[in-house]
């Protein structure tokens, strides 16, 4: 009924949940007060939209973790943390960017060829550093997204999963 | 500079935690990101027919994966969804473990019972009586965006479905409960 009216369901969602843009909202506020049809479907939709927050949010408060229980847990994973793994152990051994990258080029080559790897890594280069130029180890996930995006386009969607499943396993370090 | 857990009195805002936590991993932002995102966890399970117990320990896996496994996560926009990736697999594994049927048990709350007596908190509640009237994926979506608050597009990346499904089931969710309870009756 109402889609007839170009309101389509995310319009609505986004009307009562009030994140539309100022103008469309005032469009459809507009339609409303013509249409008893719309109106009538507007209010149902708004009253089920605050039944189901009221009730989400006393479930949440009815499920509640008190905080004694949490300072316990928290107690109990630190010590579970400090008794598996010391943390700087993690990064005892890292690549540096440049490895990470030739090792993924490396990776790439046999799959999409030299010139199209070379592209790829020079495209998620490009949308990755924030000077345009440079991966560091802080954006290096970011860069393997773009790359695993980039490559899953032109060598299919296994070899993008390949390329993030890779990157992501590398340690780079910070520098 | 990281900040003790134990000096803080208010708990830093979830977005905040985890961004602290992937810029600088180690225990100090780990143990705000546990104070920030722990609860949530722990209600997923409770919500899912999980006793105080049973959630607790689930809640203390979900976070050690997330310490350990935090390398993995590609854009810190999509942390609570791969947070509750975790969550359901962490659910799943469980129930695997010990012999219940695992077909129904992702995110379908109400099913399980501990005991012969409903275990989780939504048992018995308004929410789970509406939920009643829904599809299953339909109780999945709804529970992640009324119980859960995920964002449409936090769903779409758990439940891996488009953002316009998971806001048409929204929609469609809403009509069908109008239409089976009335406005405001409910």
């Amino acid at each position: 009924m109402l889609l007839q009216h170009g309101i389509s369901e995310r319009k609505w969602l986004e009307f009562l949940d009030g994140t539309m843009d100022p103008e469309e909202r005032r469009g459809i506020r507009a339609h409303l007060e013509k249409c008893a049809g719309c109106a009538k479907l507007a209010s149902e939709l708004a009253v089920w939209r605050n039944l189901l927050l009221a009730e989400g949010l006393r479930l949440r408060e009815a499920s509640r973790l008190p905080d004694e229980e949490l300072d316990l847990l928290l107690a109990r994973s630190m010590e579970r943390i400090r008794s598996a793994e010391p943390v700087g152990a993690r990064s005892s051994f890292a690549w540096t960017v440049a490895d990470g990258i030739r090792v993924l080029r490396f990776l790439m080559e046999p799959i999409c060829g030299p010139g199209t790897a070379r592209a790829a890594i020079e495209l998620a280069v490009r949308r990755s550093a924030d000077d345009g130029s440079r991966v560091s180890g802080r954006n290096w996930r970011l860069f393997v997204g773009n790359l695993s995006d980039a490559t899953a386009l032109i060598c299919g969607l296994a070899a993008g999963r390949l390329v993030d499943r890779a990157g992501l396993c590398l340690g780079i370090e910070e520098r | 500079m990281p900040v003790s857990g134990t000096e803080v009195a208010l708990p830093l805002g979830e977005q905040e935690a985890v961004e602290r936590f992937l810029d600088a991993p180690g225990e100090d932002s780990f143990r705000e990101l546990f104070r920030a995102t722990a609860p949530r966890v722990a209600r997923y399970f409770r919500t899912r027919g999980c006793d105080r117990e049973l959630a607790e320990d689930l809640t203390q896996e979900v976070m050690l994966t997330v310490f350990s496994q935090i390398g993995r996560l590609r854009k810190k926009e999509l942390f609570r969804p791969w947070l509750f990736k975790i969550a359901k697999n962490a659910l799943l594994q469980h129930f695997r473990r010990s012999g219940r049927e695992v077909a129904t048990v992702d995110l379908d709350p109400g099913r399980h019972e501990s005991g012969g007596v409903p275990a989780d908190s939504l048992a018995g509640s308004r929410f789970q009586e509406w939920m009643a009237w829904l599809e299953p994926d339909e109780r999945r979506i709804m529970t992640l965006r009324y119980v859960e608050e995920l964002e449409y597009h936090e769903i779409a990346e758990l439940l891996e479905i488009p953002i316009g499904t998971a806001q048409w089931k929204v929609f469609h969710s809403k009509r069908k409960l109008a239409a089976r309870f009335g406005e405001g009756t409910a």
